[in-house]
Protein backbone atom coordinates (compact mmCIF):
# COMPACT_ATOMS: atom_id res chain seq x y z
CA UNK A 1 0.00 0.00 0.00
CA UNK A 2 1.24 3.65 -1.04
CA UNK A 3 1.90 6.10 1.79
CA UNK A 4 -0.74 8.40 -0.11
CA UNK A 5 -3.51 5.76 0.61
CA UNK A 6 -2.70 4.84 3.91
CA UNK A 7 -3.47 8.80 4.37
CA UNK A 8 -6.58 10.92 4.28
CA UNK A 9 -6.57 12.15 1.42
CA UNK A 10 -9.74 13.81 0.37
CA UNK A 11 -9.15 14.42 -3.08
CA UNK A 12 -8.22 10.64 -3.35
CA UNK A 13 -11.89 9.96 -2.06
CA UNK A 14 -13.62 12.03 -4.47
CA UNK A 15 -11.33 10.26 -7.36
CA UNK A 16 -12.26 6.82 -5.37
CA UNK A 17 -15.57 7.50 -5.35
CA UNK A 18 -15.99 8.65 -8.69
CA UNK A 19 -15.00 5.65 -10.17
CA UNK A 20 -11.24 7.25 -11.14
CA UNK A 21 -8.64 4.81 -9.84
CA UNK A 22 -6.74 1.94 -10.63
CA UNK A 23 -7.64 -1.49 -9.28
CA UNK A 24 -4.56 -1.45 -6.88
CA UNK A 25 -4.99 2.22 -5.53
CA UNK A 26 -8.51 1.84 -5.09
CA UNK A 27 -8.49 -1.64 -2.86
CA UNK A 28 -5.14 0.75 -1.12
CA UNK A 29 -8.17 3.40 -0.42
CA UNK A 30 -10.84 0.63 0.91
CA UNK A 31 -8.48 -1.06 3.25
CA UNK A 32 -7.87 2.98 4.55
CA UNK A 33 -11.70 3.08 4.62
CA UNK A 34 -12.09 -0.21 6.58
CA UNK A 35 -9.48 1.32 9.24
CA UNK A 36 -10.45 4.50 9.52
CA UNK A 37 -13.70 6.36 10.12
CA UNK A 38 -13.76 9.78 9.74
CA UNK A 39 -12.64 8.23 5.88
CA UNK A 40 -15.40 6.37 5.99
CA UNK A 41 -18.03 8.64 6.75
CA UNK A 42 -16.38 11.44 3.83
CA UNK A 43 -17.37 8.51 1.51
CA UNK A 44 -21.02 7.70 2.56
CA UNK A 45 -21.37 12.04 2.31
CA UNK A 46 -19.71 11.90 -1.54
CA UNK A 47 -20.94 8.72 -2.27
CA UNK A 48 -24.99 10.23 -1.43
CA UNK A 49 -23.59 14.06 -3.24
CA UNK A 50 -22.79 11.65 -6.20
CA UNK A 51 -26.38 9.84 -6.51
CA UNK A 52 -28.01 13.16 -5.90
CA UNK A 53 -26.06 14.65 -8.26
CA UNK A 54 -26.79 12.10 -11.39
CA UNK A 55 -30.57 11.81 -10.18
CA UNK A 56 -30.88 15.75 -9.99
CA UNK A 57 -28.58 16.00 -13.29
CA UNK A 58 -31.16 13.50 -14.98
CA UNK A 59 -34.01 15.76 -14.04
CA UNK A 60 -32.87 18.29 -15.23
CA UNK A 61 -33.32 17.73 -18.48
CA UNK A 62 -37.03 17.96 -19.13
CA UNK A 63 -36.70 21.55 -17.65
CA UNK A 64 -34.36 22.48 -20.28
CA UNK A 65 -36.29 21.31 -23.14
CA UNK A 66 -39.71 22.69 -21.29
CA UNK A 67 -37.78 26.30 -20.93
CA UNK A 68 -36.20 25.76 -24.44
CA UNK A 69 -39.44 24.95 -25.80
CA UNK A 70 -40.88 28.03 -24.30
CA UNK A 71 -37.20 29.92 -25.37
CA UNK A 72 -37.78 29.08 -28.81
CA UNK A 73 -41.28 30.37 -29.11
CA UNK A 74 -40.01 33.27 -27.81
CA UNK A 75 -37.79 34.05 -29.78
CA UNK A 76 -39.65 33.63 -32.85
CA UNK A 77 -42.18 35.93 -31.68
CA UNK A 78 -39.23 38.39 -30.93
CA UNK A 79 -38.36 38.02 -34.91
CA UNK A 80 -42.35 38.41 -35.94
CA UNK A 81 -42.26 41.51 -33.72
CA UNK A 82 -38.57 42.96 -35.17
CA UNK A 83 -39.81 42.04 -38.61
CA UNK A 84 -43.09 43.94 -38.25
CA UNK A 85 -41.11 46.98 -37.16
CA UNK A 86 -38.28 47.00 -39.76
CA UNK A 87 -40.35 46.08 -42.75
CA UNK A 88 -43.02 48.64 -44.07
CA UNK A 89 -46.48 47.26 -43.43
CA UNK A 90 -48.39 45.83 -46.32
CA UNK A 91 -51.41 48.46 -46.52
CA UNK A 92 -53.85 46.30 -45.76
CA UNK A 93 -51.98 43.62 -43.04
CA UNK A 94 -53.18 40.25 -43.20
CA UNK A 95 -54.24 38.35 -39.77
CA UNK A 96 -51.44 35.74 -40.18
CA UNK A 97 -48.97 38.28 -39.78
CA UNK A 98 -50.43 39.82 -36.38
CA UNK A 99 -47.97 39.17 -33.49
CA UNK A 100 -48.28 35.89 -32.09
CA UNK A 101 -48.99 35.79 -28.25
CA UNK A 102 -46.88 33.32 -26.63
CA UNK A 103 -48.08 31.13 -23.89
CA UNK A 104 -46.06 29.11 -22.14
CA UNK A 105 -46.67 25.15 -22.61
CA UNK A 106 -48.42 24.39 -19.17
CA UNK A 107 -48.11 20.73 -19.87
CA UNK A 108 -44.65 21.49 -20.11
CA UNK A 109 -44.59 22.85 -17.20
CA UNK A 110 -45.88 20.77 -15.49
CA UNK A 111 -43.58 18.25 -16.85
CA UNK A 112 -41.67 16.27 -13.84
CA UNK A 113 -39.40 12.98 -12.75
CA UNK A 114 -41.31 11.35 -9.99
CA UNK A 115 -38.58 11.69 -6.99
CA UNK A 116 -37.43 8.24 -6.61
CA UNK A 117 -38.02 6.30 -3.92
CA UNK A 118 -35.28 4.88 -2.17
CA UNK A 119 -35.71 1.31 -0.17
CA UNK A 120 -33.29 0.71 1.89
CA UNK A 121 -35.22 -1.78 4.40
CA UNK A 122 -33.23 -5.13 4.19
CA UNK A 123 -35.28 -7.16 7.09
CA UNK A 124 -38.79 -7.73 5.68
CA UNK A 125 -41.28 -5.72 6.30
CA UNK A 126 -43.70 -6.38 9.30
CA UNK A 127 -47.32 -5.35 9.16
CA UNK A 128 -49.59 -5.70 6.18
CA UNK A 129 -49.68 -2.62 5.25
CA UNK A 130 -46.09 -2.30 5.09
CA UNK A 131 -45.85 -4.90 2.85
CA UNK A 132 -48.58 -3.31 0.13
CA UNK A 133 -46.76 0.12 0.66
CA UNK A 134 -43.20 -2.07 -0.49
CA UNK A 135 -45.15 -4.10 -3.02
CA UNK A 136 -46.41 -0.30 -4.63
CA UNK A 137 -43.22 1.46 -4.40
CA UNK A 138 -41.67 -1.31 -6.42
CA UNK A 139 -44.29 -0.72 -8.83
CA UNK A 140 -43.82 2.90 -8.41
CA UNK A 141 -39.92 2.50 -8.83
CA UNK A 142 -40.13 0.52 -11.78
CA UNK A 143 -42.26 2.98 -13.24
CA UNK A 144 -45.40 1.64 -13.42
CA UNK A 145 -47.44 4.14 -11.59
CA UNK A 146 -50.83 2.88 -12.54
CA UNK A 147 -49.97 -0.24 -11.09
CA UNK A 148 -48.82 1.43 -8.05
CA UNK A 149 -51.21 3.91 -8.03
CA UNK A 150 -54.32 0.94 -7.67
CA UNK A 151 -51.85 -0.54 -4.67
CA UNK A 152 -51.39 2.93 -2.80
CA UNK A 153 -55.49 3.14 -3.41
CA UNK A 154 -55.24 0.31 -1.09
CA UNK A 155 -52.68 1.25 1.40
CA UNK A 156 -54.23 4.51 1.95
CA UNK A 157 -57.96 2.95 2.62
CA UNK A 158 -56.56 0.76 5.12
CA UNK A 159 -54.40 3.20 6.98
CA UNK A 160 -55.11 7.02 6.39
CA UNK A 161 -52.45 8.18 8.04
CA UNK A 162 -50.09 6.53 5.88
CA UNK A 163 -48.50 10.36 5.26
CA UNK A 164 -46.18 8.74 2.41
CA UNK A 165 -48.63 6.63 1.02
CA UNK A 166 -50.80 9.23 0.15
CA UNK A 167 -48.18 11.63 -0.88
CA UNK A 168 -46.75 8.92 -3.71
CA UNK A 169 -50.39 7.75 -4.44
CA UNK A 170 -50.61 11.44 -5.84
CA UNK A 171 -47.60 11.31 -7.23
CA UNK A 172 -48.46 8.21 -8.76
CA UNK A 173 -51.86 9.72 -9.66
CA UNK A 174 -50.38 13.12 -11.50
CA UNK A 175 -47.54 10.97 -13.12
CA UNK A 176 -50.24 8.29 -14.60
CA UNK A 177 -51.51 11.42 -16.27
CA UNK A 178 -54.91 11.69 -13.31
CA UNK A 179 -54.11 15.32 -12.24
CA UNK A 180 -57.79 15.46 -11.22
CA UNK A 181 -57.76 12.12 -9.24
CA UNK A 182 -54.11 13.44 -7.56
CA UNK A 183 -55.85 16.32 -6.18
CA UNK A 184 -57.42 14.69 -3.32
CA UNK A 185 -54.41 12.30 -1.65
CA UNK A 186 -52.09 15.60 -1.85
CA UNK A 187 -54.28 17.77 -0.49
CA UNK A 188 -54.68 15.28 2.78
CA UNK A 189 -50.94 15.21 3.19
CA UNK A 190 -51.27 19.30 2.80
CA UNK A 191 -53.62 19.65 5.29
CA UNK A 192 -51.68 16.83 7.88
CA UNK A 193 -49.13 19.37 7.60
CA UNK A 194 -46.07 16.75 8.43
CA UNK A 195 -42.45 16.77 6.61
CA UNK A 196 -43.87 16.39 3.29
CA UNK A 197 -46.45 18.90 3.15
CA UNK A 198 -43.55 21.61 0.85
CA UNK A 199 -43.19 18.42 -1.71
CA UNK A 200 -47.35 17.80 -1.90
CA UNK A 201 -48.07 21.36 -2.32
CA UNK A 202 -45.09 20.83 -5.64
CA UNK A 203 -47.06 18.18 -6.97
CA UNK A 204 -50.70 19.78 -6.19
CA UNK A 205 -49.57 22.82 -8.05
CA UNK A 206 -48.05 20.74 -11.30
CA UNK A 207 -51.48 18.83 -10.87
CA UNK A 208 -53.65 22.11 -10.99
CA UNK A 209 -51.83 23.17 -13.87
CA UNK A 210 -52.37 19.77 -16.08
CA UNK A 211 -55.77 21.00 -15.64
CA UNK A 212 -54.96 24.64 -16.66
CA UNK A 213 -55.72 25.84 -13.34
CA UNK A 214 -53.05 28.68 -13.47
CA UNK A 215 -54.12 30.12 -10.41
CA UNK A 216 -54.75 27.38 -8.17
CA UNK A 217 -51.10 26.78 -9.14
CA UNK A 218 -50.12 30.16 -8.35
CA UNK A 219 -51.23 30.20 -5.04
CA UNK A 220 -49.50 26.62 -4.08
CA UNK A 221 -46.45 27.83 -5.25
CA UNK A 222 -46.63 31.37 -3.79
CA UNK A 223 -47.13 29.34 -0.46
CA UNK A 224 -44.39 27.12 -0.97
CA UNK A 225 -41.82 30.15 -1.73
CA UNK A 226 -43.51 31.56 1.39
CA UNK A 227 -42.08 28.75 3.61
CA UNK A 228 -38.62 27.30 4.54
CA UNK A 229 -39.75 23.97 2.41
CA UNK A 230 -36.43 22.32 0.43
CA UNK A 231 -38.84 22.30 -2.48
CA UNK A 232 -38.48 26.70 -2.65
CA UNK A 233 -36.14 27.03 -5.02
CA UNK A 234 -38.14 24.63 -7.40
CA UNK A 235 -41.23 26.21 -6.80
CA UNK A 236 -39.30 29.64 -7.50
CA UNK A 237 -38.89 28.57 -10.46
CA UNK A 238 -41.57 27.10 -11.37
CA UNK A 239 -43.48 30.66 -10.42
CA UNK A 240 -41.34 32.41 -13.07
CA UNK A 241 -42.27 30.11 -15.61
CA UNK A 242 -45.75 31.02 -15.46
CA UNK A 243 -47.74 32.85 -17.91
CA UNK A 244 -48.26 36.22 -16.57
CA UNK A 245 -51.70 37.15 -14.86
CA UNK B 1 -29.64 -11.72 17.86
CA UNK B 2 -26.50 -9.17 16.54
CA UNK B 3 -28.91 -6.33 15.27
CA UNK B 4 -27.29 -3.29 13.95
CA UNK B 5 -28.95 -0.40 12.59
CA UNK B 6 -27.48 2.46 10.37
CA UNK B 7 -28.87 5.62 8.73
CA UNK B 8 -28.52 8.47 6.39
CA UNK B 9 -28.65 10.87 9.23
CA UNK B 10 -26.17 8.86 11.02
CA UNK B 11 -23.85 9.19 8.28
CA UNK B 12 -24.25 12.50 8.01
CA UNK B 13 -24.45 13.27 11.36
CA UNK B 14 -20.45 12.97 12.44
CA UNK B 15 -19.33 14.63 9.50
CA UNK B 16 -21.56 17.36 10.29
CA UNK B 17 -19.69 17.98 13.24
CA UNK B 18 -16.77 17.66 12.05
CA UNK B 19 -17.06 19.95 9.06
CA UNK B 20 -19.38 22.45 10.84
CA UNK B 21 -17.20 22.51 13.96
CA UNK B 22 -13.89 24.29 14.57
CA UNK B 23 -12.51 24.32 11.36
CA UNK B 24 -13.83 26.83 8.94
CA UNK B 25 -12.23 25.73 6.42
CA UNK B 26 -11.04 21.93 4.75
CA UNK B 27 -13.02 19.68 6.78
CA UNK B 28 -10.65 18.72 9.69
CA UNK B 29 -9.53 15.07 9.13
CA UNK B 30 -7.62 13.00 12.20
CA UNK B 31 -4.32 11.71 12.03
CA UNK B 32 -4.30 8.10 9.64
CA UNK B 33 -4.87 5.38 12.30
CA UNK B 34 -3.05 2.07 9.53
CA UNK B 35 -3.51 -1.00 10.99
CA UNK B 36 -5.31 0.27 13.62
CA UNK B 37 -4.46 -1.62 16.79
CA UNK B 38 -7.90 -1.47 18.70
CA UNK B 39 -9.09 -3.65 15.59
CA UNK B 40 -6.74 -6.04 15.74
CA UNK B 41 -7.74 -6.44 19.49
CA UNK B 42 -10.99 -6.84 18.55
CA UNK B 43 -10.26 -8.91 16.30
CA UNK B 44 -7.83 -11.67 18.18
CA UNK B 45 -10.53 -11.15 20.88
CA UNK B 46 -13.47 -12.85 18.61
CA UNK B 47 -10.86 -15.10 17.27
CA UNK B 48 -10.36 -16.55 21.34
CA UNK B 49 -14.33 -17.03 21.82
CA UNK B 50 -14.97 -13.45 23.57
CA UNK B 51 -18.36 -13.36 21.92
CA UNK B 52 -19.19 -9.50 23.77
CA UNK B 53 -16.29 -8.75 21.35
CA UNK B 54 -18.26 -9.04 18.26
CA UNK B 55 -20.55 -6.31 18.12
CA UNK B 56 -17.80 -4.20 18.89
CA UNK B 57 -15.80 -5.36 16.09
CA UNK B 58 -18.84 -5.35 13.53
CA UNK B 59 -19.30 -1.72 14.88
CA UNK B 60 -15.86 -0.68 14.29
CA UNK B 61 -16.05 -1.79 10.93
CA UNK B 62 -19.75 -1.34 9.63
CA UNK B 63 -19.84 2.16 8.57
CA UNK B 64 -16.45 1.72 6.07
CA UNK B 65 -17.88 -1.79 4.86
CA UNK B 66 -21.71 -0.04 3.81
CA UNK B 67 -19.18 2.79 2.19
CA UNK B 68 -17.29 0.74 0.04
CA UNK B 69 -20.18 -1.23 -0.57
CA UNK B 70 -22.20 1.82 -1.63
CA UNK B 71 -19.91 2.71 -3.78
CA UNK B 72 -19.09 -0.28 -5.37
CA UNK B 73 -23.04 -1.90 -5.96
CA UNK B 74 -24.32 2.00 -6.08
CA UNK B 75 -26.99 1.07 -4.32
CA UNK B 76 -27.86 1.85 -1.09
CA UNK B 77 -30.01 -1.42 -0.50
CA UNK B 78 -27.68 -3.95 -1.58
CA UNK B 79 -24.87 -2.06 -0.16
CA UNK B 80 -26.87 -2.94 3.23
CA UNK B 81 -26.99 -6.94 1.75
CA UNK B 82 -23.83 -7.05 1.28
CA UNK B 83 -22.67 -5.44 4.51
CA UNK B 84 -24.51 -7.90 6.10
CA UNK B 85 -23.34 -11.13 4.43
CA UNK B 86 -19.82 -9.45 4.87
CA UNK B 87 -20.46 -9.16 8.41
CA UNK B 88 -21.33 -12.41 9.08
CA UNK B 89 -18.83 -14.15 7.01
CA UNK B 90 -16.17 -12.21 9.08
CA UNK B 91 -17.86 -13.56 12.36
CA UNK B 92 -17.89 -17.07 10.68
CA UNK B 93 -14.28 -16.81 9.59
CA UNK B 94 -12.54 -15.40 13.08
CA UNK B 95 -14.69 -18.01 15.14
CA UNK B 96 -13.35 -20.68 13.31
CA UNK B 97 -9.77 -19.13 13.60
CA UNK B 98 -8.97 -18.48 9.67
CA UNK B 99 -7.91 -14.81 10.70
CA UNK B 100 -3.34 -16.10 10.51
CA UNK B 101 -2.38 -11.76 11.33
CA UNK B 102 -4.89 -9.78 13.61
CA UNK B 103 -3.07 -6.90 12.33
CA UNK B 104 -3.93 -7.45 8.97
CA UNK B 105 -7.51 -7.43 9.56
CA UNK B 106 -8.55 -5.00 7.21
CA UNK B 107 -6.88 -6.67 4.61
CA UNK B 108 -8.92 -9.56 5.64
CA UNK B 109 -12.26 -7.98 5.65
CA UNK B 110 -11.56 -6.33 2.34
CA UNK B 111 -11.37 -10.03 0.79
CA UNK B 112 -14.35 -10.72 2.38
CA UNK B 113 -16.22 -7.51 0.97
CA UNK B 114 -14.75 -7.92 -2.25
CA UNK B 115 -15.92 -11.32 -2.85
CA UNK B 116 -19.47 -10.28 -1.66
CA UNK B 117 -19.50 -7.82 -3.39
CA UNK B 118 -18.17 -9.87 -7.15
CA UNK B 119 -21.40 -12.54 -6.06
CA UNK B 120 -23.76 -9.52 -5.64
CA UNK B 121 -22.74 -7.98 -8.82
CA UNK B 122 -23.31 -11.37 -10.79
CA UNK B 123 -26.88 -12.08 -8.70
CA UNK B 124 -27.63 -8.12 -8.28
CA UNK B 125 -29.31 -9.44 -5.41
CA UNK B 126 -27.63 -11.86 -3.29
CA UNK B 127 -30.15 -14.60 -1.82
CA UNK B 128 -30.36 -14.74 2.12
CA UNK B 129 -30.10 -18.51 3.25
CA UNK B 130 -33.22 -19.02 5.32
CA UNK B 131 -30.95 -20.50 8.18
CA UNK B 132 -27.95 -17.65 9.51
CA UNK B 133 -24.92 -18.53 8.16
CA UNK B 134 -23.49 -18.72 11.83
CA UNK B 135 -25.46 -20.61 14.12
CA UNK B 136 -27.13 -18.10 16.95
CA UNK B 137 -25.87 -15.19 14.84
CA UNK B 138 -27.73 -13.30 12.76
CA UNK B 139 -27.30 -9.71 11.47
CA UNK B 140 -30.02 -6.89 10.37
CA UNK B 141 -29.36 -3.88 9.12
CA UNK B 142 -32.72 -2.20 9.23
CA UNK B 143 -32.67 1.26 8.07
CA UNK B 144 -36.01 3.47 7.88
CA UNK B 145 -37.38 3.27 4.25
CA UNK B 146 -39.46 6.41 4.86
CA UNK B 147 -36.50 8.30 6.08
CA UNK B 148 -34.51 7.28 3.63
CA UNK B 149 -36.78 8.65 0.99
CA UNK B 150 -37.30 11.75 3.08
CA UNK B 151 -33.44 12.49 2.85
CA UNK B 152 -33.13 11.77 -0.55
CA UNK B 153 -35.75 14.34 -1.94
CA UNK B 154 -33.97 16.64 1.14
CA UNK B 155 -30.31 16.06 -0.57
CA UNK B 156 -31.63 16.69 -3.91
CA UNK B 157 -33.31 20.27 -2.65
CA UNK B 158 -29.75 21.08 -1.16
CA UNK B 159 -28.09 20.56 -4.60
CA UNK B 160 -30.69 22.54 -5.59
CA UNK B 161 -29.26 25.68 -3.53
CA UNK B 162 -25.98 25.70 -4.48
CA UNK B 163 -24.65 28.69 -7.54
CA UNK B 164 -24.65 26.71 -10.71
CA UNK B 165 -20.87 27.04 -10.60
CA UNK B 166 -20.48 24.92 -7.56
CA UNK B 167 -23.15 22.21 -8.82
CA UNK B 168 -20.86 22.09 -11.89
CA UNK B 169 -17.47 21.58 -9.41
CA UNK B 170 -19.39 18.97 -7.45
CA UNK B 171 -20.29 17.17 -11.09
CA UNK B 172 -17.17 17.31 -12.56
CA UNK B 173 -15.33 16.48 -9.62
CA UNK B 174 -18.10 13.07 -8.53
CA UNK B 175 -19.43 12.20 -11.61
CA UNK B 176 -16.47 12.88 -14.16
CA UNK B 177 -13.81 12.05 -11.41
CA UNK B 178 -12.10 15.34 -13.08
CA UNK B 179 -9.00 17.01 -11.41
CA UNK B 180 -8.71 20.77 -10.15
CA UNK B 181 -6.57 22.12 -11.97
CA UNK B 182 -8.56 20.82 -15.02
CA UNK B 183 -12.22 22.16 -13.66
CA UNK B 184 -10.04 24.85 -13.07
CA UNK B 185 -9.06 25.44 -16.52
CA UNK B 186 -12.88 25.16 -17.89
CA UNK B 187 -14.23 27.19 -15.68
CA UNK B 188 -11.52 30.08 -15.85
CA UNK B 189 -10.71 29.89 -11.66
CA UNK B 190 -8.07 29.18 -10.04
CA UNK B 191 -7.52 25.54 -8.87
CA UNK B 192 -7.52 26.96 -5.13
CA UNK B 193 -10.68 28.43 -5.18
CA UNK B 194 -11.83 25.17 -7.20
CA UNK B 195 -10.85 23.45 -3.97
CA UNK B 196 -12.10 26.29 -1.97
CA UNK B 197 -16.08 25.99 -3.33
CA UNK B 198 -15.94 22.55 -3.43
CA UNK B 199 -15.40 22.19 0.29
CA UNK B 200 -17.89 24.65 0.73
CA UNK B 201 -20.25 23.51 -1.41
CA UNK B 202 -20.08 19.91 0.48
CA UNK B 203 -20.60 21.15 3.77
CA UNK B 204 -23.86 23.92 2.47
CA UNK B 205 -25.33 20.42 1.51
CA UNK B 206 -24.32 18.97 4.65
CA UNK B 207 -25.76 21.09 6.78
CA UNK B 208 -29.04 22.06 4.86
CA UNK B 209 -29.13 18.10 5.12
CA UNK B 210 -28.82 18.22 9.23
CA UNK B 211 -31.61 21.10 9.44
CA UNK B 212 -34.25 19.27 7.18
CA UNK B 213 -33.91 15.89 8.39
CA UNK B 214 -35.19 13.94 11.75
CA UNK B 215 -33.18 13.97 14.37
CA UNK B 216 -31.11 10.56 14.27
CA UNK B 217 -32.55 7.11 15.02
CA UNK B 218 -30.66 5.07 18.25
CA UNK B 219 -27.77 3.39 16.80
CA UNK B 220 -27.69 -0.23 18.88
CA UNK B 221 -26.35 -3.70 18.43
CA UNK B 222 -27.13 -6.42 20.57
CA UNK B 223 -26.29 -9.55 21.20
CA UNK B 224 -29.36 -12.07 21.04
CA UNK B 225 -30.35 -12.99 24.55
Amino acid sequence: MSESTRTCDAERLEQYVAGRLDEVTRDAVEQHVLECEACAEDVQLLAALRAGLSTSRASFIPWISAVAAVAVLAIGAGIVRNQRGSVPLPASPPAAREPVAVQPDLDALASFTPPPYLSLRTRAAESPTDRAFDAAMESYNAGRYDRAADLLAEVVKRSPDHEAASLFFGISLLAGGRPADAVEPLTRVIERDGTHTGLARLMLARAHLRRKDVAAARRELETVTAGADPEASQARALLKALPAR
Amino acid sequence: MLRVASSCHEIFGRRFRRALGDNPGRVSIPAPRPDDPALAVLAERVQAGDRAAEPELVERLLRGVIAIATVRLGSRDLAADAAHDTVVALIEALRAGRLREPSKVAAFVHGILVNVIRVSHRQRKVERASEPLVPELHVEIPIDRVQAGEEQQVLRAALGTLEPVDRRILIATLIDGDAPADIARRLGLSAQLVRTRKSRAVRKVAEFVRRMTRPPGKRYIRERA
